[in-house]
């Protein structure tokens, strides 16, 4: 904690939704606790958003749902990538990172002038 | 593969029917339980940790309402993006089955083709006649046709469609009527010396055009003050009489267009396609009043008995049509008063029809000949549909075991009737392709020889049989499909998974038997329409017209216009017919008032001892004056007396010839020669009847009618209506020779039409002869389809049951049993539709009396025929299939399985 609250950034929360279902097929409370628990807290998102987030791609084809038990034995719904939604976090990862870093070059270039 | 296909999609389509909304509150509700429990855990308060959730979550209300809606979307996507999966793989197993048996899809599409063009053929038609309204008529459901209906005093029913003026005066007055209009079309000369041509005009009342609500393209329509006597004489120009005549020029307007007696000043252009409210075509419209002085016919206003106008009106809005008619009906007796007591028209009433003519009372023959035709393609369709049921039936006979597979395997009935649906709508939809081929073909056919004289405006595919094609080929598609799918749906499937291919004799379908049946008794029918019809047609083409039309010509001549007396106007046709016959082609020459089926007189009619004429004579009996070698012209044989000769002019003795259906009918046994007759008046002098000739058709191809013949120079009643030639060879070649001679006899003479008399009389078998040679063609190829069907279902059924053949010529059967056994399959089918087919018949074939010409509906001959040659059918679709099956080798047969 202590740490300022961090804005999500236009775009990117497809991107870590697809992230946090690489590992296995994830129904929406383990992608927000994963989110919340992997960048220590610092990316603030509003868990509607981040459902608006997993309908919207499961629209488009990205990720599929099912209906399956959770670890306490609930129903919940579970979304796992698709194939397509595969190509589509590794080509978000590569402009992604490709961005990052060109950002940082950008910035450390100020600190050695 | 295909069936794990299926299987996978029977899951997929379940998780997707889930109710959206259900499962978006379980998801979220899942999540809230999950992030209280984790926060309470952590040591929060319930209500703490309730409002911490719901702060982590944000607005529940907006979010939820998204993600219903995206889910939504996102189901019906789904279940689109299915259903089109589907139907491309069905679509696509379709074409592929196709390409495998290009023979059996040639089969079923031909006869598809054949059924649905028949019908798209006989929907142009029918639609141009019954259905749609004329061009450019605003709200023409308010626009309605008068005609008077009632019966002669013989008994026998008239319909006019033609009224007199003073009844569309009369009418004007009514209040159940916004607006009244008349007109009269015929044809006319315009132009002088070579620019001269007939054109066909319409003399319409004032209120003509602004009653149809038809607008100009150019300048202006006729009104009322157009119409008023002295008014100057305009015309308007039918668009594409303007275009053709004038190259579309906007400067017509103001010219002269030279006719009648003044021409006529070009005042507009009607739009495009505007023909009025008849089917023929008009080049040239005209107000009414110039009628009464081109033809110099002024007592025609008043002439009540005179019926030559066509008259229409528009409806007040909200007036009930038979209060309309009531009215009409009024003001018509009232008008009549005199004629009605004197014992005419005593129960004449009007009718308003549909402004569609031939949807009226006053329908012509071929419009009902047009519609018989009609029912019969459906009845082509019906038996092409059954003929495809049934070759789908076998098909899926022989798929029966894949079929079973599939069902065993899981995929849903519905599924697998979409897909056998899907199959017969493409080869629907191939024949239907086809069909707008035959259409194209077969609807130029049918224009030009069934209706020559409806203005017909485009192609005979245009966009309503273009739609009606489509929907014809749906409806065909499921038709043909639907039973063929849902059998072959539900099969037993332990039975059919344990047999081979020999199996499944026990059911070889019911169905199958029945729709063969029911192709072989509609056939039946149809030949039997056929041959009542063809029938029909013989007898008219042997009726003794009693004269000889051959190598006879109908001049009429049109004179300048000016005022003359009847002598001149004599004198004047004397020389003419002098000329013609002393052209080397011409023998005789005559002229008479009245021209056979095309205009005639009755007028009043008396005879000494006799109160009044007996009701046969109605209508007539007909008058005509004729001058001397009338009868030789036209091959009407005198049977008894004397013809007229010169010497019967106005100062001789008023003489008569009676033809011999009047002469019994007046006289019985008694020699009619002495007789008198008082014509128009009891009063009057006797006119002595001086011969009797045959009984010539004069208006009635059907029946001889009461009529009787005066010289016309002893009564000019009715003027010259046309001079008849009577020549040797080619009458077209004689037709040109005496229109030359025509026209250079006499400056009086302004124009000239000779025309065979024949091409007057055919128009009268016309649809004697449509209907006889449609219906035939009709029945053949139904008989056809019907003869293939029978044909296809005896070969498969012979190749199904190869093995059990096999057994039988194994277990001693001979060739000749087999062959039997075939063939009693053959005609047994056969017999079972030709009975069905055959009472049917008899119970519906009164219906056509109608379009029938002395022949019984029940004509012995026509049955015997068609029974006889429905057996014959039979017999050859049997031989084939019959002579596969003794070939069979039963080592073969037995080994093959």
């Amino acid at each position: 904690m202590g740490q300022e609250e961090l804005k999500l950034l236009q775009g990117t929360l497809d991107l870590l939704v697809l992230k946090s279902l690489i590992f296995g097929p994830r129904h929406g409370y383990a992608v927000a606790r994963w989110i919340r628990e992997t960048s220590d807290e610092a990316l603030q998102v509003e868990e509607g958003a981040l459902y608006t987030s997993l309908h919207r791609m499961e629209k488009r084809g990205w990720i599929e749902a099912e209906w399956g038990v959770s670890d306490n034995n609930r129903r919940a719904k579970y979304y796992g990538l698709s194939k397509s939604g595969r190509k589509q976090l590794a080509a978000s990862e590569r402009t992604w990172t490709r961005y990052a870093e060109a950002v940082f070059k950008i910035l450390g270039a100020e600190a050695r002038a | 593969m295909s069936t794990i296909d299926g299987l996978r999609r029977v899951f997929r389509i379940a998780s997707v029917r889930r109710d959206v909304k259900t499962d978006l509150e379980e998801e979220l509700d899942f999540h809230f339980q999950m992030t209280l429990e984790e926060l309470v855990a952590g040591g929060m308060s319930q209500s703490a940790a309730r409002a911490e959730a719901n702060r982590r979550f944000g607005d529940l209300k907006k979010y939820k309402k998204d993600l219903e809606r995206t889910d939504r979307r996102r189901v019906t996507q789904a279940r689109w993006a299915e259903a089109l999966r589907i139907v491309r793989q069905d679509v696509g197993y379709a074409l592929r089955g196709m390409r495998h048996s290009p023979g059996f899809t040639a089969a079923v599409v031909a006869t598809l083709a054949l059924g649905i063009g028949a019908n798209a053929t006989m929907f142009g038609v029918v639609d141009r006649l019954l259905l749609q309204p004329p061009a450019h008529v605003k709200d023409p459901g308010q626009v309605r046709r008068f005609s008077s209906h009632g019966h002669w005093s013989s008994g026998r029913p008239f319909d006019f469609n033609y009224l007199a003026y003073g009844d569309f005066i009369d009418w004007q007055a009514a209040e159940s009527f916004e607006s009244v209009a008349a007109y009269n079309l015929r044809a006319t000369t315009l132009g002088l010396g070579t620019e001269m041509r007939r054109v066909s005009a319409g003399f319409a009342s004032g209120d003509f055009f602004s009653l149809l609500g038809v607008q100009p393209v150019l300048g202006r329509l006729s009104q009322r003050k157009d119409d008023l006597p002295g008014a100057p004489p305009v015309a308007v120009l039918s668009y594409g009489f303007w275009q053709r005549e004038f190259g579309g020029d906007p400067s017509v307007l103001g010219r002269v267009v030279e006719g009648g007696r003044q021409g006529y000043t070009v005042i507009g252009v009607a739009p495009q396609g505007f023909i009025g409210v008849e089917l023929e075509a008009v080049d040239i419209w005209i107000p009414l009043n110039s009628f009464f002085v081109e033809f110099g016919s002024e007592e025609r206003r008043e002439r009540r008995w005179a019926y030559w106008l066509k008259i229409i009106a528009r409806l007040r809005p909200g007036v009930d049509p038979s209060r309309a008619e009531t009215e009409a009906t009024l003001l018509h007796r009232t008008g009549r008063r005199e004629m009605i007591e004197q014992g005419f028209d005593a129960d004449v009433a009007i009718t308003l029809s549909p402004i569609q003519t031939e949807r009226g009372p006053s329908a012509s023959q071929e419009s009902l000949v047009a519609r018989w035709l009609a029912g019969v393609s459906l009845v082509v369709l019906l038996i092409a549909c059954a003929n495809v049921a049934n070759l789908l039936l076998a098909r899926a006979t022989r798929r029966r075991k894949e079929i079973a597979i599939r069902l065993a395997l899981g995929i849903s009935r519905r599924r697998l009737i979409g897909e056998l649906l899907t199959d017969s709508l493409v080869l629907a939809g191939f024949g239907g392709a086809v069909a707008l081929l035959i259409a194209a073909w077969g609807g130029e056919l049918v224009r030009t020889v069934l209706l020559p004289d409806v203005a017909w405006a485009g192609s005979p595919v245009d966009s309503r049989v273009l739609v009606f094609t489509a929907a014809l080929t749906l409806i065909t598609g499921l038709a043909a499909g639907l039973v063929p799918a849902i059998q072959a749906s539900r099969p037993s499937l332990s039975a059919d998974l344990k047999e081979g291919m020999r199996g499944g004799r026990a059911r070889r379908s019911g169905t199958r038997m029945a729709l063969l049946i029911a192709q072989g008794a509609l056939s039946v029918i149809l030949l039997v329409g056929a041959g009542l019809v063809v029938r029909s047609l013989q007898r008219v083409e042997s009726i003794d017209l009693g004269m000889v039309p051959e190598s006879v010509l109908l001049a009429r001549v049109e004179l300048e216009p000016a005022e003359r007396s009847d002598d001149e106007v004599i004198r004047i046709h004397e020389r003419a017919l002098e000329r013609l016959k002393a052209l080397p082609i011409v023998e005789e020459g005559s002229a008479s008032g009245g021209i056979p089926f095309m205009s005639g007189a009755i007028a009043e009619l008396f005879v000494p001892g006799l109160d009044s004429l007996p009701p046969s004579s109605r209508p007539g009996p007909w008058i005509d004056a004729v001058w001397p070698g009338y009868f030789a012209t036209m091959g009407t044989p005198i049977t008894h007396g004397r013809g007229f000769t010169d010497a019967d002019d106005a100062n001789a003795t008023r003489v008569a010839v009676v033809n011999e259906a009047m002469a019994r009918g007046l006289w019985r046994q008694e020699d009619p020669l002495g007789k008198c007759l008082q014509i128009e008046s009891r009063d009057a002098p006797c006119t002595y009847v001086v011969g009797v000739v045959a009984n010539r058709r004069i208006h009635d191809i059907m029946r001889p009618e009461w009529t009787y013949f005066v010289p016309l120079k002893q009564n000019f009643d009715l003027g010259i209506g046309a001079l008849f030639v009577r020549g040797r060879g080619d009458s077209q070649q004689l037709a040109a020779a005496v229109r030359r001679e025509l026209m250079v006899a006499d400056p009086n003479i302004r124009y000239g039409v000779v025309q065979p008399l024949q091409e007057v009389i055919d128009p009268k078998f016309r649809h004697f002869r449509l209907g006889a040679t449609m219906f035939t063609i009709f029945g053949l190829l139904a008989l056809v389809v019907a003869a293939l069907g029978l044909f296809a279902v005896l070969a498969f059924d012979i190749s199904q049951r190869t093995h059990e053949i096999g057994v039988r010529s194994a277990l001693g059967a001979s060739r000749q049993g087999i062959v039997g056994m075939v063939m009693r399959q053959a005609v047994g089918l056969t017999a079972a539709g030709l009975v069905i087919g055959l009472v049917v018949a008899v119970l519906a074939s009164r219906k056509l009396e109608p379009v029938l010409y002395e022949v019984s509906p029940r004509d012995p001959l026509v049955f015997g025929g068609v029974a006889v040659t429905l057996l014959l059918v039979a017999i050859a679709a049997g031989i084939i299939p019959a002579a596969r099956a003794a070939r069979v080798d039963p080592v073969k047969a037995l080994r093959s399985e």
